[in-house]
């Protein structure tokens, strides 16, 4: 494996897990927001 | 393409742009204020900020792009191009981003009312608006649509595209935001498995070393030193990009928006890496015979990343690539909206327009802006050469004028604003005409170069180089007006809009 693979398989690595991060979280702050405005 | 492409791929495709829509209904609200529609009640969360910045800016242009110079030059496409752009985020970031959210603005254009006037901003809101337009998105949009679907390049446009209009039309920018969250999750996972896979398909870097030219493997590739100081230059657009700047605006806080920024950078810079990665394993498919010989380099990315990723995740990855090009649509549609409604139609036409009359008007803008951007995007043979111009327009008109506006501390008049917007618009159409009539055309570039001596020595002058040229003579525009007139200066700290 080169330096460029591995450089490769980083970046991979963190824009898959940002991806999923941000999906999340994202899908965790519209449930919260949609339980607080039935609950108003 | 289409043997790469299995029918539940498709069916994945069908079911995101019925999300699309559903979203557009869901975020639509009869009584939305201007401000509520524009920039989300200034009250979107942090991964909603950090998703609509990186993917209103990463568009089909770029993808395309980054992808098709990797493919043509190698790494040049990463450490030549893409990374000077990045710095300038830094830019943004640590020096501009304070700025521009305490200050409470709505738009670009806002900025050169404030400090020169109501004459400087229209011109800023025209020149704007020009570049706002969805042009290089609904063709690039009108062509994967003709290579994923077989459907022709204008229908594929129009119906892609007509989506975006509707949900964007329906809830402005919570809508947008919302749906460039989930288009923006989709292209990481999938080009953060599908780039790995392509790679190791054709044996990893190793391998790729030996089947490609070795100037590809060389950091500023063989590209003439002043154009690749020139793209580099180009960058520049992004300090002054209307639609990053509203995304600032929108911001519940500076730091929130520096914060959204960093992230973005960081993710761009791994998603540029990624996609030039791609660019130059697909040309190494191609040269083992992988991939079909005749593939174009603008298209080798996509069929490659489609050929190594699994059925299924190839349907989501078409969605991320048309999601790629519908959230640069909705993202700049609707700031060329804004600035038909709130910096042309209130200043010039009714200032006394009504909050209901504004989210009206904007709307009609963005109709129109989609319109013309659909008129113009099928006008050009060569869709980079007019992204480049119009990049080019709005450095050299509004660059000098708004950092000027938001860093020098002197005193500003309103014919500072207007002399240095007018001289850079005057200036850049000026060489851009100039070039064509009096330079040659170079098939290879794909620009006009004007190629002359002066004793032994010979001088190249390419359109590219434009704003060497027309960026000084708006600095010395600013200079020169603001000799002339009173002061027009505003304090923009703590400023509440009324």
């Amino acid at each position: 494996m080169t330096g460029w693979d591995f450089f490769t398989y980083l970046c991979a690595i963190f824009l898959g897990s940002s991806g999923v991060i941000l999906l999340s979280v994202f899908l965790r702050d519209s449930f919260r927001s949609k339980q607080k405005e039935s609950s108003e | 393409m289409g043997s790469y492409v299995a029918n539940i791929d498709y069916l994945i495709i069908f079911l995101y742009l019925v999300m699309l829509v559903s979203i557009g209904i869901y975020s639509y609200r009869r009584d939305s204020s201007y401000e509520e529609f524009m920039l989300a009640g200034r009250g979107m969360t942090t991964p909603m900020l950090i998703s609509t910045m990186v993917s209103t800016y990463y568009g089909l242009d770029i993808l395309f792009g980054s992808s098709e110079m990797a493919f043509n030059d190698g790494l040049m496409a990463f450490f030549g191009y893409a990374l000077s752009t990045l710095i300038f985020y830094l830019f943004i970031a640590f020096v501009m981003a304070d700025k521009l959210r305490t200050a409470n603005f709505i738009s670009l254009p806002e900025i050169l009312e404030k400090a020169y006037g109501r004459k400087t901003s229209s011109i800023g809101a025209i020149s704007s608006m020009v570049y706002c337009l969805p042009t290089t998105s609904l063709f690039a949009l009108g062509r994967v649509s003709e290579f994923v679907f077989g459907i022709d390049a204008h229908y594929g446009a129009f119906i892609l595209g007509g989506i975006a209009l509707a949900y964007t039309l329906l809830g402005g920018l919570k809508a947008v935001a919302i749906t460039d969250t989930i288009q923006f999750s989709l292209m990481c996972i999938t080009v953060a498995v599908g780039v790995p896979l392509l790679v190791s398909e054709v044996g990893g870097f190793a391998a790729i070393k030996e089947s490609v030219p070795a100037g590809h493997f060389n950091l500023l590739g063989t590209v003439p030193p002043w154009l690749l100081f020139a793209y580099a230059s180009s960058s520049l657009a992004v300090l002054i990009d209307p639609s990053l700047y509203q995304r600032i605006f929108a911001a519940r806080s500076a730091r929130q928006a520096r914060n959204a920024i960093l992230t973005s950078t960081a993710i761009w810079t791994t998603f540029d890496w990624l996609v030039v990665a791609g660019g130059i394993a697909a040309l190494a498919a191609v040269s083992t015979g992988i991939l079909a010989s005749d593939v174009h380099p603008n298209d080798a990315f996509l069929i490659a990343v489609t050929y190594a990723l699994p059925i299924g995740l190839s349907g989501i990855f078409l969605a991320g690539v048309l999601a790629t090009a519908m959230s640069t649509i909705d993202g700049y549609t609707l700031v060329a909206g804004s600035n038909i409604s709130y910096d042309m139609y209130r200043p010039l036409i009714k200032p006394e327009a009504t909050d209901a009359e504004l989210v009206k008007a904007t709307k009609i803008g963005i109709v129109i802006a989609w319109t013309l951007g659909y008129i113009v995007a099928f006008q050009f043979d060569r869709i980079m050469a007019l992204l480049i111009f119009v990049t080019t327009v709005i450095t050299s008109t509004v660059f000098v004028p708004v950092l000027m506006a938001l860093f020098y501390r002197g005193r500003k008049t309103a014919a500072a604003g207007l002399i240095s917007c007018t001289a850079g618009l005057i200036s850049v159409l000026t060489f851009y005409i100039g070039l064509a009539q009096i330079g040659d055309y170079n098939e290879v570039w794909g620009t006009y170069i004007l190629t002359f001596s002066i004793g032994e020595y010979s001088f190249s002058i390419w359109q590219e180089y434009a704003l060497f040229f027309c960026l000084p003579i708006s600095l010395i525009g600013f200079f020169i007006g603001n000799y002339f007139g009173e002061s027009h200066t505003e304090q923009f700290q703590n400023k509440e809009v009324s």
